[in-house]
């Protein structure tokens, strides 16, 4: 497995690909580091903690995430300060296991392969571009994933909702739906999955606190799988969530930092403002930065949001032969569904592969 | 006669019905009656008579608040301007302001053999009959006399332009053929006036030999930018807009130190919302030495109507759309209010003076205003 | 109006080119009005009011004389000579003065004779007589005749 490594290239050859993949250097070795944290102590450095959406700040020397794999540290080279000026290595002194290389270098397989499954995945539209949601500008105005980090046990809050201008607890939360998606601006089809993900946030908000109040502002729910609209419902019942039919207008702050959320609930056709402590925008999701550059290099087509195109007969098989794609990398689905088409696609590559191995066997 | 054209036209099929508009538009804050969403569906739901005749069509500014966020695109503004075409062509009229001062204005100038005297240029400013670059002034002069009782002085951002022009090199031409731009007369869906004055407007401009126009006025430019082409036809000629010739060139500015003062910035809706007219304005204001910007709450293309456009509907709605704007802008600590459209100025003055805002503030036209700090200038006339 | 009366009692008889358009006070004349008629392709309008300080609403006759000042104005920016508006104060009793600021203001047309209306409207206050006389404005349109 290799984990922390791009594809840059892939050719041809008979019977399947040779791939050209440039392995990242970690600064760390993989087979030796257990991922103890000795290093993390004293490391100066400081970056930005992506895994947290950048709601705190993590060392130069880091574990991307706790459940990641394999379990081992890196040393972002944008952040370490020995790699900047050549002065510190504090880590390296820490490291009694001496897993710190400082003298790693990029490494460029090559692998011949068979078969390539692509499954890059999403990344989340930047809610910048929709200034009258303020995102950036007021400090809680955020992201469903930054959520997802304030809620989690191991995120920079411990799971609670301190929200980021004050850390103060967030009692009302509203959630807006649709931020950049079915927005022929942006990204005109729907994301899928923000409904049911808001509904979730909301619930997990009333667990972790009793007194929490949830606003769901919506253009309408699509809730379609099965017992989705069940779970909506309960969401109402038992958790006390609010559904508002009604995108969101505008999002303003008053003195204390509170966003000030005006819309049209077009039940009853009225313009109003309501004010909460923290608003959650459900961004749309798109295909990973770069799967254009990827499915170029692989030559296989991709729409012009980015996500790869698949056969209509055949939902795994891209129109290169040999080459599948499964999960979000092709579109807007939740884990279940991205679980059962990567399921498809291993067994379409791995009949692709034993077919030509087959082929291979007889020829020769 | 269904809405079927409006609704092609102006994509407005695709209405989500999501409220965006209507959360959006600064009228539904205040007027609970209008709503954009209400007024496309019920288009959409081919309730034709209660559309055309409803005095509402004629609360919407056009500032394009709701174009900019429709996630499905429609164009809103245009929805109401064609609705109003065919409320007048069925006999409805629309509720003028200033008694229609503005709108005879207008049509004094589709007289045969109508000349506009040069009376208003000032003393120092040079300009010339012919020359391949145009200013138009548009209604500035005229403007200075129907609002001289609140101290508007359009002649004066006329003259600034022209100086503003003169400093860079440029001798424009002025015409006295030259008619109104109609802006109004297009927005409020007279839509064969507005065609009438863009043939008379592209003919007087390129009478004079000009290869590009320039403008101080955000609506004259948009239409010849925008609307002219569909209208009529391609003018033919480069319209510019006065803030981005400055701009571009703001190293050959040299403006003097001004008293030490805290400014805030209107967008008008034409160039901010219509024609991404951002930066400019600020860069020039942050190149006059003393000026610091504060920007409001709401600013950029979430910034907020002056409260009135097209000299249609004046009413309780739009004082309080510009009260609360005013207010936002004196929020700020800002001394002076600075505008960069004519109208902008007008009304918050306007507003201004009837003393519901929180406190006091200075309005100052951003042209005028450059023009006063270049160095070594001749001070205003 | 009153000196309407008194003129046309001594014999004046209006241009036939001329429409009389009586208003409550020549204060109401508004700029719009004014314009809206040369807009139209009026040659001429003349506003007629009361003596200054003869206004039963206080100021009339000075906001007239505003307004006339402001329509000229614009006029002037237009293009459009100001002498083409006229303006005269004249008391009730001068029925002659009327007879000269009429056919003084009519001299600069020519167009005399050519196809004309007159529309009237009384005053407002019917039927009191001599003091009751709120202002009148009068216009004297020439108008023009196109096809000749």
């Amino acid at each position: 497995m290799l984990a922390y490594s791009e594809v840059e290239g892939l050719s041809r050859k008979s019977g399947g690909f040779t791939l050209k993949v440039r392995r990242k250097a970690r600064y760390v070795d993989e087979e030796i580091c257990n991922a103890c944290g000795d290093c993390l102590e004293k490391c100066p450095g400081r970056a930005k903690d992506t895994f947290d959406m950048g709601l705190r700040q993590r060392k130069a020397i880091y574990l991307y995430f706790s459940q990641g794999i394999p379990a081992v540290m890196t040393i972002d080279p944008e952040a370490c300060i020995y790699l900047k000026k050549g002065k510190c290595g504090v880590c390296k002194k820490r490291c009694d296991k001496g897993a710190i290389d400082f003298e790693m270098k990029d490494e460029i397989l090559s692998l011949d392969v068979g078969s390539v499954i692509i499954a890059t995945g999403l990344d989340i539209f930047e809610p910048g571009d929709l200034t009258y949601y303020g995102y950036g500008k007021i400090k809680n105005v955020i992201t469903g994933l930054q959520y997802e980090r304030l809620i989690n046990a191991t995120g920079p809050t411990g799971g609670h909702l301190y929200r980021p201008s004050d850390q103060k607890l967030a009692k009302t939360v509203a959630y807006v739906q649709c931020v950049g998606s079915r927005d022929l601006n942006y990204c005109s089809y729907c994301s899928s999955v923000c409904c049911m993900c808001s509904i979730k946030d909301a619930m997990l908000a009333r667990e972790h606190d009793p007194e929490s109040v949830s606003y769901i502002f919506h253009t309408d729910l699509r809730n379609v799988g099965k017992g989705f609209q069940k779970y909506e419902k309960r969401a109402a019942e038992e958790y006390g969530v609010q559904y508002v039919r009604g995108r969101v207008a505008e999002i303003g702050e008053d003195d204390e930092g509170n966003p000030i959320v005006l819309y049209e609930d077009t039940r009853q056709r009225k313009v109003e403002s309501l004010k909460v402590e923290m608003v959650v925008l459900a961004t749309a999701a798109t295909a990973s930065r770069g799967s254009r550059e990827l499915a170029k290099m692989l030559r296989v087509k991709a729409d012009k949001y980015g996500f790869i195109t698949t056969r209509n007969d055949q939902p795994a098989d891209t129109n290169v032969k040999g080459i599948f794609a499964c999960g979000f990398c092709k579109g807007p689905c939740d884990i279940p569904e991205a679980v059962s088409q990567s399921s498809a696609a291993a067994q379409r590559a791995a009949s692709h592969v034993l077919r030509s191995v087959g082929a291979g066997a007889s020829k020769a | 006669m269904g809405f079927e054209r409006e609704i092609n036209k102006t994509r407005a099929y695709l209405c989500l019905e999501c409220g965006v508009c209507t959360g959006s538009c600064p009228v539904s804050r205040f007027n609970p009656d209008y709503s954009p969403r209400m007024v496309v569906e019920r288009a959409l739901l081919l309730e034709e008579g209660e559309s055309i005749h409803d005095r509402e069509i004629w609360s919407c500014l056009t500032c394009g608040t709701c174009d900019l966020r429709c996630p499905s695109t429609v164009d809103f503004t245009g929805f109401m301007r064609l609705l109003r075409e065919k409320a007048l062509r069925v006999g409805e009229e629309g509720i003028c302001t200033h008694a229609e001062t503005l709108s005879a204005i207008a049509s004094l100038q589709l007289l045969p053999g109508f000349r506009r005297r040069a009376s208003w240029l000032g003393k120092g400013v040079k300009t010339r009959k012919r020359g391949k670059v145009y200013y138009f002034g548009g209604c500035l002069p005229f403007l200075d006399v129907v609002f001289r009782d609140i101290g508007f002085e359009g002649s004066r951002i006329a003259n600034a332009s022209i100086r503003l022009l003169n400093h860079l090199g440029i001798i424009p031409a002025v015409s006295e053929y030259e008619v109104c731009c109609g802006h109004d007369a297009y927005w409020t869906g007279q839509t064969d006036t507005a065609r009438t004055f863009a043939r008379k407007a592209i003919e007087a401009v390129k009478a004079t030999g000009a290869e590009q126009v320039v403008f101080s006025c955000p609506e004259g430019y948009r239409m010849f930018k925008d609307v002219y082409p569909d209208l009529v036809r391609k003018p033919g000629i480069e319209p510019v807009h006065i803030l981005t010739l400055l701009a571009e060139s703001s190293e050959k500015l040299r403006f003097v130190p001004t008293p030490k003062k805290k400014v805030t910035y209107q967008d008008p809706c034409r160039l901010a919302k219509g024609e991404d007219i951002l930066d400019e304005p600020r860069v020039l204001l942050e190149a006059v030495p003393g000026l610091e910007l504060v920007e409001m709450k709401r600013a950029g293309k979430d910034s907020i109507c002056c409260g009135s456009s097209n000299w249609v509907n004046c009413t309780r709605v739009n004082k309080k759309i510009q009260v609360e704007r005013l207010d936002e802008a004196i929020a700020t600590g800002a001394d002076t209010l600075i505008t960069a459209c004519p109208k902008c100025n007008i009304h918050l003055r306007c507003a201004l003076r009837d003393g519901d805002t929180s406190g006091e503030i200075e309005i100052t036209d951003l042209i005028t205003l450059l023009a006063d700090s270049l160095g070594g200038g001749k001070r205003g006339t | 109006m009153t000196a309407m009366e008194n003129a046309t009692r001594d014999g004046f008889s209006f241009d036939p080119g001329t429409t009389v358009m009586p208003v409550k006070c020549a204060g109401l004349v508004k700029v719009s009005f004014l314009l809206k008629l040369f807009a139209k392709g009026i040659e001429g309008v003349l506003v007629l009011g009361c003596h200054e300080g003869d206004c039963h609403y206080y100021n009339g006759s000075e906001r007239c004389g505003q307004i006339v000042e402001e329509t000229r104005e614009i006029l002037g920016l237009a293009g459009i000579p100001a002498r083409r508006l006229g303006f005269s104060l004249i008391a009730d009793s001068q029925g002659k003065e009327l007879k000269r600021a009429v056919t003084g203001f009519g001299k600069q047309f020519k167009t005399v004779s050519r196809k004309k209306a007159i529309r009237r409207k009384s005053t407002a206050k019917g039927p009191a007589k001599s003091s009751s006389k709120k202002s009148t404005a009068r216009s004297r349109r020439g108008v023009r005749a196109r096809n000749k």
